[in-house]
C-alpha cells in the first residue's frame, strides 16, 4: 500500500547509487600506483610494484608538515563547529523572544544574506575591511592612535579570522533549524510556566533549551562528520605564506601535493583515511548521544 | 503515405551522402588550453585567423578552453591532439606515456621549428632523456618586472630615482612620512607590489635581487657550481634590508595577500613592483589620471648590486610561467601531419604576421620603413594571442602592440636576470618539495617580520632544519647531478 512512496524514493536512490556509491570503485587507487594512461583497473597494485600496501598513507604520515596540518585542521574545525552551533542558538533565542515581529523578520532576512556569498567575495570584503595598510578597521585604529593589526597576515590572528568569517557567514542560516524547533514547542508549556510565575529567562532555561536538546545533538552529529574537512574553499583563499604554519589544513595540503602534482593515489589515500575517521567520529558521537537518549538512529 | 515518407527520407539520406563524398573534409586538430584570448569568438565563422589558416593549409585548428584544466584533463586527454601545459605536467604525463615521443620527427618534420626556436630552452622539453615537449620561444623578455614610481612625488620632494637599496629606502621613507600628495595627512606608503605568485614575492624581490638572491628555494648556477638562493652569500644582508623596510612601516604588507596596483592608481602608494607594465598602456594611464590628473609615472628595473655581481632582477621565469606544447601519444598519422603543417605555418613569416597582428590591411599595415603599425581596427584582433602557442619574439611584438609602453619593455628586456634551474631538477622520491618550499617561504617571511631573530646563527639553524627535516642537502646533491647531466655544470 506504500508503493507510491517507494516509487518516490527511486530517483533519490539512483542519485546516491550513481554519484555516491559508484565512484567508490575509484577508491582502489589508494592502494595502486595509479597511471592516467592505464586507467583505474589496469594500474598496478602497490605490492605488484614492490611497495607496501599502505605506501600512500605512509607518505602522508611521513610528511614533515603532517602533525602541523592535522593540528591546524582540528583546531580550525572545532572552532568553527562551536561558532556554528552556539551563536546561532543564542541568535535564534533572541529572534524568537523579540516582541516586534516585523523587526525580527527584517533582522532574520539580513542575517541570511552572507550565506549566499562565495568565499572569494567574502575574502574581498575582508581584505577591504581588515587589510593592514588600508583596511577600514585598521584606518579607524590608526585614527584613534593605535597600531595597525595584521589580521590576514599574522599567524596568531588567522585562525580567529577563519572562524569569525565562518560565523558571520553562517549565523543566520544555521539559526533557521533552531527557530523551526522553537516554533514547534508546545505553547501550553509556556502558558503553564507563566501561571507558575516564571520570568522570561526561566522559561528559556527550563522549557526552550531542554526542548532544543535533541535537534542540537542531531546537528552536532552531522557536523562532527565534517570535522576533518576544515573548509577547503575558505582556507585556500585566505592562505598565504605568512600564515600557512597555522592555517594550512589537510585539504589544502592534499590540493597542493596531490592535484597540483598529479599524485592521484596519494590524494585518494588521504581522502579515504579522512572518510573512515569521519565515519568513526559520527558513529562515536551517536553512541555517546544514545546515553542521553537523543541519538540520531 | 508511409511509402512516400520513407522514400523521401531515403532520398534525403542519399543526397547528404553525396554531399559528404564531395566536400573535402579538412583535417581537424583540437588543442586544449586553459585560457583563451580576450574576446574569443564563439563561432569559427567569426574567427578570421581560423578561416585564413583553413584556407591556406586546409587544417581546421580548434582551441578548446578546458576549465579546471589539470583536474579535468585526467578523464579527457584522448579528446585532444595537443595540450598547452606546464613543465610539471610535461614530466608527469610524459612519464605515464601519455605524450608523443618527438625524437623521430626532430630532424625531419619538426626541423624548421627547432631551427626557429634555437637552443635556449630545449633542455626543458626533455623528460628523463625523451623529447616530449615543444617549448615556447624564450627571448629573455617574458617577465617585465619593474617598479613603477610616481615621478611627480619624486619631483615634489626633490628626490631622484632610486639606484641603490639605500635610495629605495630613502624614497619609500619620504613617500610615507613627507606627505608627497600634499594633503596634510600622513596617509601614503612607500612601496607596494603585485601579490606573490608565479614564483616570486614581488614586494621584496627588487631588494633581494640586488643581493643576487631571491626569497625561496631557487636553484642557481654561480661560478660553474650549482647553488641555491638560500645559500647565497648576500642572503642575510638582503633579509636585513627587507626587515628594515618592514620595521620602518614604509611597505604595504597587504601586498602579500592582495595586489597593490589599485592603491598605486589611487595615489595611496608611491611605488609598485609589477611583472607586467599594464599601467603604461593607455588604459592604465587613463585610470591613473582619472584619480590624479597631475600624476606622472616613471619606473626602474633593478637596483645597483650590493655584492659585486651584475645588477640582477629575479623573475622566476623558468619555473611556473613556463608553458610547453605537447602532443597526444595516440594521435593518428593524419592528424599528426596536420599538426606539423600548422607548426610550419605559424613560424613562417606569413603565418606569424597573421597570429601576431591579424589580417594585413585590416588590423595592421606596414609603414614605409617596413615596420608593422596597428590600425584602429586592431582591437578586433585581441583574441588571436591564443594562436601564439610558441609565444613570440616578445620585444618586437610588444613594441608594435603597445608602443606607449615601449621604453619599459626595452629596459626590462635589457635587464640582467637571475636565471633559475628548478624545472630541470626532479626531486628524489623521499623529498617533500612542496612542504619544503612552503616552509622556506614561511621562515624567510618570519625573519623579515621579526617573528624569528635575524642573526647568522639563527639563519644557519634554519638551513640545518632544512637539512634535517626536509633533506635539503640530498635535494641539492640531486640538483647538482641532474644539471651536470644536462652539461650545465661540471
Amino acid at each position: 500500500m506504500y508503493w507510491p512512496l517507494y516509487l518516490m524514493i527511486i530517483p533519490g536512490m539512483i542519485f546516491f547509487l550513481v554519484y555516491k556509491y559508484a565512484p567508490m570503485f575509484g577508491i582502489q587507487i589508494a592502494f595502486k600506483n595509479f597511471s592516467l594512461k592505464k586507467g583505474i583497473s589496469a594500474s598496478p597494485w602497490l605490492w605488484e610494484d614492490g611497495k607496501a600496501w599502505f605506501y600512500w598513507f605512509q607518505r602522508f604520515f611521513r610528511s614533515p608538515a603532517n602533525t602541523q596540518i592535522i593540528a591546524n585542521t582540528l583546531i580550525i574545525s572545532i572552532g568553527k563547529l562551536i561558532a556554528q552551533m552556539i551563536p546561532p542558538l543564542i541568535f535564534a533565542l533572541a529572534i524568537s523572544e523579540t516582541c516586534l515581529k516585523r523587526y525580527a523578520r527584517v533582522i532574520q532576512t539580513i542575517s541570511y544574506l552572507p550565506h549566499f556569498l562565495s568565499w572569494v567575495i567574502i575574502f574581498g570584503i575582508c581584505a577591504t575591511m581588515l587589510g593592514e595598510s588600508s583596511g577600514v578597521v585598521n584606518n579607524l585604529i590608526r585614527k584613534m592612535g593605535g597600531e595597525a593589526i595584521p589580521f590576514l597576515n599574522n599567524k596568531a590572528y588567522i585562525r580567529g579570522v577563519l572562524i569569525g568569517t565562518s560565523l558571520w557567514q553562517s549565523l543566520g542560516w544555521s539559526s533557521i533549524v533552531f527557530l523551526a524547533a522553537i516554533a514547534g514547542i508546545d505553547t501550553s508549556m509556556y502558558e503553564a510556566a507563566t501561571i507558575d510565575g516564571c520570568g522570561r529567562f526561566r522559561k528559556i532555561w527550563y522549557i526552550t533549551l531542554p526542548n532544543l536538546g535533541r535537534i542540537f545533538v542531531v546537528l552536532l552529529i552531522t557536523k562532527v562528520g565534517h570535522i576533518l574537512d576544515g573548509g577547503f574553499e575558505q582556507v585556500y583563499i585566505f592562505l598565504n605564506d605568512r600564515v600557512s604554519s597555522t592555517a594550512q589544513i589537510i585539504d589544502t595540503w592534499v590540493y597542493t601535493q596531490g592535484l597540483g602534482k598529479q599524485q592521484y593515489s596519494l590524494t585518494t589515500a588521504v581522502g579515504l583515511l579522512k572518510s573512515v575517521l569521519s565515519c568513526g567520529l559520527v558513529l562515536g558521537t551517536n553512541a555517546l548521544a544514545r546515553k542521553w537518549d537523543s541519538s540520531l538512529w | 503515405m508511409k511509402k512516400l515518407i520513407s522514400l523521401l527520407l531515403t532520398a534525403v539520406m542519399l543526397l547528404s551522402l553525396c554531399a559528404f563524398a564531395h566536400a573535402e573534409e579538412p583535417v581537424e586538430i583540437r588543442i586544449a588550453v586553459n585560457t583563451l584570448g580576450n574576446g574569443w569568438p564563439a563561432d569559427p565563422a567569426d574567427d578570421f585567423v581560423y578561416q585564413k589558416i583553413l584556407k591556406d593549409i586546409g587544417v581546421s585548428v580548434k582551441f578548446d578552453l578546458v576549465d579546471n584544466f589539470y583536474e579535468s584533463m585526467g578523464t579527457r586527454m584522448d579528446v585532444y591532439d595537443m595540450y598547452r601545459i606546464d613543465v610539471d605536467h610535461l614530466i608527469s604525463w610524459g612519464r605515464q606515456d601519455l605524450l608523443l615521443d618527438l625524437a623521430p620527427y626532430k630532424d625531419k618534420e619538426l626541423a624548421a621549428y627547432f631551427d626557429w626556436l634555437g637552443a635556449t630552452q630545449l633542455n626543458a622539453a626533455y623528460v628523463d632523456g625523451t623529447l616530449y615537449g615543444l617549448p615556447q620561444l624564450y627571448d629573455g623578455s617574458k617577465s617585465q618586472l619593474n617598479v613603477t614610481v610616481r615621478q611627480d612625488w619624486l619631483d615634489k620632494l626633490g628626490l631622484k630615482m632610486p639606484e641603490t637599496v639605500q635610495d629605495l629606502y630613502d624614497v619609500a621613507y619620504a613617500f610615507t612620512f613627507n606627505d608627497p600628495d600634499g594633503n596634510g595627512q600622513q596617509d601614503t606608503l612607500g612601496l607596494t607590489a603585485q601579490k606573490p605568485g608565479n614564483g616570486g614575492i614581488f614586494l621584496f624581490d627588487t631588494i633581494m635581487g640586488s643581493y643576487d638572491t631571491a626569497l625561496g628555494n631557487y636553484i642557481l648556477i654561480r661560478d660553474g657550481k650549482v647553488t641555491n638562493a638560500l645559500l647565497q652569500p648576500g642572503m642575510l644582508e638582503g633579509l636585513k634590508w627587507c626587515k628594515k623596510f618592514v620595521d620602518a612601516k614604509i611597505v604595504d604588507n597587504d601586498a602579500l595577500t592582495t595586489t597593490g596596483t589599485d592603491k598605486f592608481i589611487a595615489g595611496q602608494v608611491g611605488m609598485n613592483a609589477v611583472t607586467w607594465p599594464g599601467i603604461w598602456k593607455q588604459y592604465g594611464q587613463d585610470k591613473i589620471h582619472a584619480v590624479n590628473p597631475d600624476a606622472v609615472t616613471s619606473f626602474f628595473t633593478t637596483l645597483k648590486s650590493e655584492v659585486g655581481a651584475e645588477d640582477a632582477m629575479f623573475t622566476g621565469d623558468l619555473s611556473t610561467t613556463n608553458i610547453i606544447m605537447a602532443i597526444n601519444a595516440d594521435i593518428s598519422e593524419e592528424k599528426l601531419q596536420a599538426v606539423f603543417k600548422y607548426i610550419d605555418y605559424i613560424i613562417s613569416d606569413e603565418g606569424s604576421d597573421l597570429i601576431f597582428y591579424g589580417i594585413e590591411g585590416d588590423h595592421w599595415v606596414r609603414d614605409e620603413n617596413g615596420n608593422v603599425k596597428m590600425t584602429e581596427n586592431a582591437t578586433a584582433a585581441n583574441y588571436i594571442s591564443t594562436y601564439q602557442i610558441f609565444s613570440r619574439k616578445e620585444l618586437e611584438y610588444l613594441k608594435v602592440k603597445f608602443p606607449e609602453a615601449q621604453q619599459v619593455f626595452e629596459a626590462t628586456t635589457a635587464a640582467n636576470r637571475i636565471e633559475i634551474y628548478n624545472t630541470l631538477v626532479l626531486e628524489p622520491e623521499e623529498i617533500y618539495l612542496e612542504d619544503m618550499e612552503s616552509y622556506v617561504r614561511q621562515q624567510l617571511l618570519a625573519f623579515i617580520y621579526g617573528e624569528r631573530e635575524l642573526t647568522q646563527e639563527e639563519y644557519d639553524k634554519f638551513i640545518g632544519e632544512l637539512n634535517d627535516n626536509f633533506q635539503f642537502d640530498v635535494y641539492m646533491e640531486a640538483a647538482h647531478d641532474q644539471l651536470a647531466a644536462y652539461g650545465l655544470v661540471d
